[in-house]
């Protein structure tokens, strides 16, 4: 294409071919490698993987699904996808924590309520099931421990709500299409704050993104996106995602199931003290077992040599609270350790940490009958599913008399999360009795 | 392509920079002009000709509310200065040999004193503002001067697509032009989702920042699939890039752009309206309830009845009330549309032309 000059310089200099000619002859006289191989490549190559994506994204959008939570005068959203044909759906417990009902929206705005089945705070996970009738196209969970760095992954979310509210013209419908997201896998295994084994990630996820799948090119689903690393309280990518493994998840889905809308737990080797890191060549040391803990029925001792739990090298702390972190208490692990120059192996059931939980807000109620009045009881606590309600006297706790807030307390410190225990009633004059599965905190 | 040179001062301008072009082949020869088929490239070198640096000095920035603000506006005044339009130059596509360029209406905001383009030869011309689309995100600007500015018989109109992608996952180059001459910018990213601003965007996750917006989103096969814009939109008043970007497509630049050439700036047009009232998510897959219809309404003269259901229109099913309005929010006043009902147990097909929505009284 040949630009016009403006008018009244017309004066041109036809000397542009003589300058040509001198470039010309100082590319031929510098040297020039041919194009590698690769960038030749690169546009044919990048039409196989886009014919890649485009198959994946084709066969996992209609899993997908935008999560909304009432909150009460605002809702939480984020994203989350189906992993069953009868409408078993997985998203991030942030998501929905504090929710008084959840909705999720398929592509194209179908859209279901939902019933919270279970909920893994800890690995900030949770288990949703769509009240619909119908198969629902549903993803398969892969083998996170495959995933390798550098592995090119998809994300589907709605980021800054852009396809579950229409961000352009205000008022107007939105079109609910998932937003698709494509990068590498940039680390396993990383361990930050409650993401205790996450595999960090390089594509865009934003607010929003929260609770859907990172997805690999054969159509696995290998995590959940929920993290961002980001500055200046930006909140907005920076290259730096974290996502919770599919193995983690595998390994709490049981209880997720079980756990009737209430919280899972997560375990440790209760009793078990280790240092901070390896040595250069030797294994986590363990640096204390306390006498009678469970560490110590399992055979641990002190000056120990902890090399891998779970089958994964251990060479510090918070690689051993991150392996731990993604096993539920009752699991057994495997943990193989140096003792004198000798390989042991030794099998540790994890218990549940912290304390126990029951989630009721006493209150002094006036009644002739002795027991702890319920002011209000905490939404989703272990003690509102076991259907306690405010007005309730508890009057017994596992068989033992309680009187008093404090009696209650100590009766609770004697408990651990996990624990069942019955309770005795006192409700508008009538006697009941409720068994209550304790949670954690 | 060739380059006229128009005085003696710039002749030697542009020989300097001939020179220090032919130093950088030196150096890196994968940056020459003429890239190898096939390697990425070649994809910004096909996109030369028409990508060009556009300058902006402004007395006076636009002023954003501080509700839209991240934090209510309550930032140190350093962070303030995040919020302005960009200082440097941004990106624009000539679309009209006339010397006509579009670029994203976000880079043409607030009070302007004077736009500067630089065109691929690095020579500068000035420019104004034509016509604005702001529902797009477009304007089109116009060097100054009557003369083509490219001589007709070597024009040749931007590789527009035929069409842009129509689902997620196609690459997509976002190409920018800095300031120096010869440069072009390119970035990658896949197509994240289609059917954006009512079926008038896509969304990519090329990266988008502060200099190429207003630039092309091209496709592996080079050809312009949209211009990209939005930047800072509703979410992100801070203009970063978050892999979050959305480009204005093709379709609808070829449905606004003959009015922008006309000096006439694209307003919101009139919602369209079918006339049916409905009931809020009674239910969200059993299609939209009608309620009530809108006498004198397009639902009216199709026939449609109140205790109706609507469950498909325009070939898309229809799950409920929030999918029927966004079907028809992706369509124009005075479009034909078909649409069937569910009444009884009958599915009865029904067609209409959409009317303009009421003007609330």
């Amino acid at each position: 294409m040949k630009y016009m000059t403006p008018r009244g310089s017309q004066r041109s200099l036809r000397s542009a071919p003589a300058l040509q000619v001198f470039l010309v002859l100082v590319v031929s006289l510098s040297f020039v490698p041919r194009a590698s191989a690769e960038s030749f490549e690169q546009v044919s190559a990048l039409r196989a993987l886009e014919k890649r994506i485009k198959s994946v994204v084709v066969d996992c959008k209609p899993a997908f699904v935008f999560i909304k939570g009432d909150q009460g005068g605002g809702y939480s959203s984020g994203s989350g996808f189906c992993i069953s044909p009868d409408g078993y759906v997985l998203t991030n417990d942030h998501v929905i924590a504090g929710a008084r009902s959840v909705v999720a929206y398929m592509t194209g705005g179908r859209y279901f309520k939902t019933a919270v089945i279970g909920r893994d705070p800890g690995g900030d996970v949770a288990l949703l099931k769509l009240e619909g009738k119908g198969k629902f196209p549903f993803l398969k969970l892969g083998d996170s421990q495959a995933v390798r760095p550098g592995q090119r992954v998809l994300a589907l979310g709605d980021p800054f709500l852009t396809g579950s509210e229409n961000v352009f013209v205000p008022g107007a419908p939105a079109n609910f299409e998932p937003a698709v997201s494509m990068g590498i896998v940039s680390a396993v295994h990383r361990y930050s704050e409650t993401y205790n084994d996450a595999i960090q990630v390089d594509l865009a996820v934003n607010r929003g993104n929260s609770g859907g799948p990172l997805i690999t090119l054969d159509g696995k689903v290998v995590g959940i996106n929920g993290k961002i690393e980001t500055r200046f309280a930006l909140g907005i990518n920076t290259g730096v995602g974290y996502a919770v493994p599919s193995n983690q998840i595998s390994r709490f889905m049981t209880h997720l199931e079980a756990a009737e809308g209430g919280a899972v737990l997560h375990g440790k080797i209760e009793g078990l003290e280790v240092g901070e890191r390896a040595d250069e060549k030797a294994g986590l040391p363990v640096v204390g077992v306390r006498q009678g803990s469970p560490a110590a029925a399992s055979g641990f001792k002190e000056g120990d040599l902890l090399e891998r739990l779970g089958g994964l090298l251990v060479r510090t702390r918070s690689r051993y609270m991150g392996i731990l972190g993604t096993y539920p208490a009752g699991d057994t692990v495997v943990a193989e350790v140096l003792r004198a120059g000798e390989k042991l192996t030794l099998k540790t059931v994890l218990v549940a940490g912290g304390k126990a939980h029951l989630g009721l807000i006493p209150r002094a109620i006036e009644s002739d009958v002795a027991g702890v009045g319920v002011g209000s009881v905490v939404r989703s606590s272990p003690a509102q599913r076991a259907g306690i309600k405010e007005g309730d006297i508890v009057t017994m706790f596992d068989g033992q008399s309680v009187t008093s807030t404090t009696e209650l307390k100590s009766a609770m410190n004697q408990r651990r999360p996990g624990d069942t225990v019955v309770l005795k009633l006192s409700r508008a004059g009538e006697v009941l009795e409720l068994k209550v599965t304790l949670g954690g905190k | 392509m060739e380059v006229s040179m128009s005085s003696t001062g710039q002749w030697r301008r542009g020989l300097s920079l001939l020179l220090a072009m032919s130093f950088s082949f030196t150096l890196s020869p994968s940056s020459s002009a003429a890239a190898e088929p096939g390697a990425l490239s070649a994809i910004a070198d096909g996109l030369s000709d028409w990508v060009v640096a556009i300058k902006v000095d402004r007395s006076k920035d636009i002023e954003i509310p501080r509700s839209r603000l991240p934090f209510n506006g309550r930032v140190s005044p350093e962070s303030r200065g995040y919020f302005k339009r960009p200082k440097g130059s941004v990106t624009g596509l000539l679309v009209d040999r006339r010397g006509y360029i579009l670029t994203s209406n976000y880079n043409l905001l607030g009070t302007i004193r004077s736009i500067v383009v630089r065109l691929p030869s690095g020579e500068e011309r000035k420019a104004k503002v034509v016509a604005r689309d702001q529902l797009d995100d477009l304007a089109l600007i116009k060097v100054d001067g009557d003369a083509d500015l490219v001589e007709e018989k070597s024009w040749r109109d931007p590789p527009w697509a035929e069409a842009s992608p129509s689902a997620a996952g196609s690459f997509v180059f976002a190409i920018g032009r800095g300031p120096a001459p010869g440069r072009l910018n390119l970035t990658e990213g896949i197509i994240s989702a289609v059917g954006r601003n009512s079926n008038r965007a896509v969304q990519t996750d090329a990266k988008l920042n502060y200099g190429n917006v207003g630039g092309p989103l091209v496709d592996l096969d080079g050809k312009v699939v949209g211009l990209s814009g939005f930047v800072g939109h509703t979410y992100n008043q801070w203009g970063l890039n978050s892999g979050i970007g959305f480009a204005t497509t093709v379709e609808t630049i070829r449905m606004v752009l003959p009015q922008l050439l006309e000096g006439k700036d694209f307003e919101l047009p009139p919602r369209p309206f079918l006339g049916i009232q409905s009931e809020p998510a009674s239910s969200g897959n059993d299609g939209a309830p009608v309620v009530e219809v809108v006498p004198e309404s397009s639902a009216a003269a199709a026939g449609v009845k109140s205790k109706d259901v609507i469950i498909r229109f325009n070939g898309e099913d229809v799950p409920n009330f929030n999918r029927l309005k966004f079907l028809i929010f992706s369509c124009k006043v005075g479009d034909k549309v078909e649409f069937i009902v569910r009444r009884g147990g009958k599915k009865i097909t029904l067609s209409g032309v959409l009317g303009k929505f009421p003007e609330r009284r």
